[in-house]
């Protein structure tokens, strides 16, 4: 029996060493939203000094054959045979995949409200400036054992000594109104959210229906978790004011409010106003106002600005991660706009990114 | 390259076995596999490895042909041998001690420290010391004693191997299934306890060392998960040589023996490490003049070998404080002349106690980390009894925590082995098998999403 046994185990070894050495290389993994390792580079000089073999092992890795089912068998082996329901920094509550966003890092918070005071002295003077920070999906887990950010201790380090005018929304949200599989929240579910802020300037949400994009979405925690949960679905808001508005890009113009084509590309939450982009300009001319809006924004904004358009003739998304702040003037006419910075406490924890 | 790795499993060691079992030349397939081995991860010093051999092998050959200077070459081995191992390991601390003693400012080599050199240093003085007592034939073979030193596994993190324990299955052995079989389990049982346990719970220690100002309880379970990181990524790994060396023939001697369930300080040295503890007591401590000697004598001799068992951890202050302070607790233990029949829980406890404490010492970075560590754990400080991290981490590794301390006991083992028993021979077989295998396959899972995967013990 033990020489069957030897003789099986080799065979099984053997042959998925063989599978794995000829299974096809993979450019990059949908799920994980990046590009592989590929073959290192093989010359004397990367053997010599080590590079090939440091490269190797991140290579094998990478082009291990279904690298993404191997990595949701580890995160099932995880929860069911360690009883550690985090993954790589991610875990599960309900349906929906959060992320461990701890501790809260103060000097990147000051760093954020720096910039927001250096682009309201440079730009806009003698505007009302207001400011609101998304919670991370986190925030609102019931999971009562993970550590979460301080967003009370956010909020001081923000606005102490500050012009800002705070619009407090961590209340309006709960985990419902989050993806399951992503960090962002559903767009149909932030109705209260855009009239909150939209009152503050003395804005009001418009009428709308709520559409379905009949595609299943897969976002970002998906793949860096490996946890399994139910996918989502894209819904968005409609109304008529949206399709007559036109969207102009620093490439290009005359585009609709929602991306269609990306929905067949990997990063789907790029269908509200074209993803990660410096500057996006929405025109509405037959808007309730003539009053228009600069937003400084995360990737939240994207989903967030369409409830805006109806009460702004023009509405104005600045990204300073891609952009610098010092350049903005070239590109804009800075005049009477209502001002709004909304980031997700994510990115202030590492606002080092703002340029 | 580390056994715990995609590229050792999926690419080198297929290749060896295939060539091992279908080619005549064992022994020349063990020597190049070795090398190429060790040159994947230590390129440039490769050829300090093999100067280290050679030098050991002219100085053995010329022992036996010159009994009468038998004495110079032993010293001229000793004297590459530890010269090198001194200068690559220890010149930058011995600089800094004297910089720091005689007030200097001299600058350091900074030279890389080549892998596996406190081992396979340690492996070929044995050789040529044993065949200087004449307790071993000299090795005319130069390939042969390099395949010794070279051999993969156990080259870059032990166990010590003797030439003596190893010098007949050099030129004859054999293997069979039943070896294979049990080789493959104990692999497999190694690769888990490496893959499992101790990067599992590595998460914590290296969460605890990004943190500002760990709470009081979270320095208490950091030293736990990193005693017993250590003992599953160390006795994992040696697992995985002993069971790689039944594969091939070998039959390597155990290097731990359930070392948490010592009830002394000295029982946990006899379990811990054991082939490094019997490296010294042999070849240090016993021809200092072991316990044969005068008190004072007796006490120096203590001092010595647990002075340089710390220092060949590493070459750092902490190293020689936590060597220095095993060295106290055996001579108290020694003294006092414990009742071993007395007390053993207590007794267990105490060591348990004293060897967490050791390895928070064995771990500091630095004499303050190390002070600032141990003050925290003896609540000699103000900081918080506990804070939302030690909640995260003792509730959500608990499990984890609970099979890493029943494992290093032997009853799970025991139990398992009862509970085989009642099967039949074939059963029994079929049952390890599939357990090896699933063992396998979430090891290898876990490989795949892996981005920390140190072996502690590779560093020596």
């Amino acid at each position: 029996m033990k020489k069957t046994l030897v003789l099986l185990f080799a065979c099984l070894w053997l042959s998925t060493s063989l599978f794995v050495w000829l299974y096809p290389k993979q450019e990059s993994s949908n799920e994980e939203r990046r590009k592989l390792n590929q073959f290192p580079e093989l010359s004397l000089d990367t053997i010599i000094d080590g590079t090939f073999s440091n490269k190797f092992e991140s290579y094998t890795q990478d082009q291990f054959p279904y690298r993404f089912q191997m990595r949701q068998a580890k995160a099932q082996f995880r929860y069911y045979g360690l009883g550690i329901f985090e993954n790589n920094d991610y875990y599960i509550d309900g349906q929906k995949i959060m992320k461990i966003e701890y501790p809260l890092k103060e000097s990147e918070i000051l760093k954020a409200k720096d910039k927001f005071e250096t682009i309201k002295t440079m730009y806009f003077k003698d505007n009302d400036v207001y400011v609101s920070i998304i919670p991370d999906k986190s925030y609102y887990s019931q999971k009562q054992t993970i550590p979460t950010i301080d967003y009370e201790q956010m909020e001081n380090l923000l606005l102490t000594d500050s012009n800002f005018e705070y619009i407090d929304i961590k209340d309006l949200l709960s985990k419902n109104d989050f993806y399951n599989t992503d960090i962002h929240w559903k767009q149909e579910n932030i109705e209260t959210v855009a009239s909150t802020l939209l009152e503050s300037m003395d804005k009001q949400v418009p009428e709308y229906t709520i559409k379905n994009t009949d595609t299943d979405f897969t976002g970002v925690y998906y793949g860096h978790s490996a946890l399994l949960t139910s996918k989502d679905q894209i819904n968005y808001i409609d109304y008529p004011a949206l399709e007559e508005a036109s969207v102009k890009l620093l490439d290009r113009d005359g585009l609709s409010v929602y991306d269609q084509q990306a929905l067949s590309n990997r990063d789907q939450y790029d269908f509200f106003l074209y993803g990660p982009q410096a500057i996006v300009e929405i025109e509405n001319k037959n808007a309730t106002s003539e009053d228009e809006i600069i937003i400084f924004r995360d990737s939240f904004g994207s989903s967030l600005a369409p409830y805006f358009i109806d009460s702004y003739q023009k509405v104005t998304l600045i990204d300073i991660r891609y952009i610098s702040s010092s350049v903005l003037d070239d590109y804009i006419d800075f005049n009477n706009q209502d001002v709004l910075f909304i980031y997700s406490g994510t990115v202030l924890n590492t606002s080092s990114m703002f340029k | 390259m580390v056994f715990s790795s995609l590229t050792f499993l999926f690419y080198f060691l297929p290749v060896v076995i295939l060539a091992y079992f279908l080619l005549p030349y064992k022994n020349t397939v063990l020597l190049i596999s070795s090398l190429l081995f060790y040159s994947w991860g230590e390129p440039k010093y490769i050829l300090l490895m093999l100067l280290t051999v050679f030098i050991n092998y002219i100085c053995a050959l010329k022992i036996i042909q010159n009994r009468e200077h038998s004495k110079v070459y032993l010293v001229l081995a000793l004297f590459f041998s530890l010269g090198a191992l001194i200068i690559f390991k220890y010149a930058d601390f011995l600089i800094l001690s004297t910089n720091n003693l005689f007030n200097l400012n001299s600058s350091f080599l900074n030279l890389a420290l080549p892998i596996g050199i406190s081992f396979y240093t340690f492996q070929i003085l044995t050789y040529t010391i044993d065949v200087y007592r004449d307790e071993v034939k000299v090795q005319r073979n130069f390939f042969t004693l390099l395949t010794y030193v070279s051999l993969f596994p156990q080259l870059i993190a032990g166990p010590i191997v003797r030439y003596s324990d190893v010098e007949k299955e050099l030129e004859h052995r054999h293997s069979n299934y039943p070896m294979i079989f049990q080789g493959i389990n104990r692999f497999v049982i190694g690769l888990s306890k490496k893959v499992i346990i101790a990067n599992t719970l590595g998460e914590i220690t290296q969460a605890f060392r990004l943190l500002e100002h760990p709470s009081v309880m979270m320095h208490w379970l950091y030293a736990i998960a990193f005693t017993l990181q250590l003992y599953y990524d160390f006795s994992g790994y040696s697992d995985m040589a002993i069971g790689l060396g039944k594969i091939f023939g070998f039959n390597f001697l155990e290097n731990f023996n359930y070392p948490f369930m010592a009830t002394s300080i000295t029982d946990f040295w006899r379990r811990w490490h054991m082939s490094l503890g019997s490296f010294f007591r042999d070849y240090v401590y016993i021809p200092l003049g072991g316990s044969r000697v005068s008190k004072t004598r007796w006490i120096f001799n203590i001092l010595v070998v647990w002075s340089l068992t710390g220092l060949w951890h590493g070459a750092a202050y902490n190293f020689l404080l936590w060597g220095l302070l095993f060295a106290i607790l055996l001579m108290i233990e020694k003294f006092i002349k414990i009742d071993t029949k007395k007390h053993s829980v207590l007794r267990t406890i105490y060591v348990l106690f004293v060897v967490v404490l050791s390895f928070v010492i064995f771990d500091a970075s630095s004499l303050s980390d190390m002070l600032n560590s141990l003050k925290n754990m003896l609540f000699i400080t103000n900081t918080p009894l506990s804070d939302i991290n030690t909640i995260y981490y003792s509730s959500h590794y608990l499990f984890v925590f609970i099979i890493a301390i029943l494992g290093a006991t032997p009853y799970v083992k025991t139990t398992y082995l009862k509970v085989l028993n009642r099967f039949s021979k074939n059963t029994q077989d079929i049952i390890n098998f599939t357990l090896c295998l699933l063992g396998f396959i979430i090891c290898v899972a876990m490989l795949v999403d892996s981005n920390f995967n140190p072996f502690l013990y590779f560093r020596f």
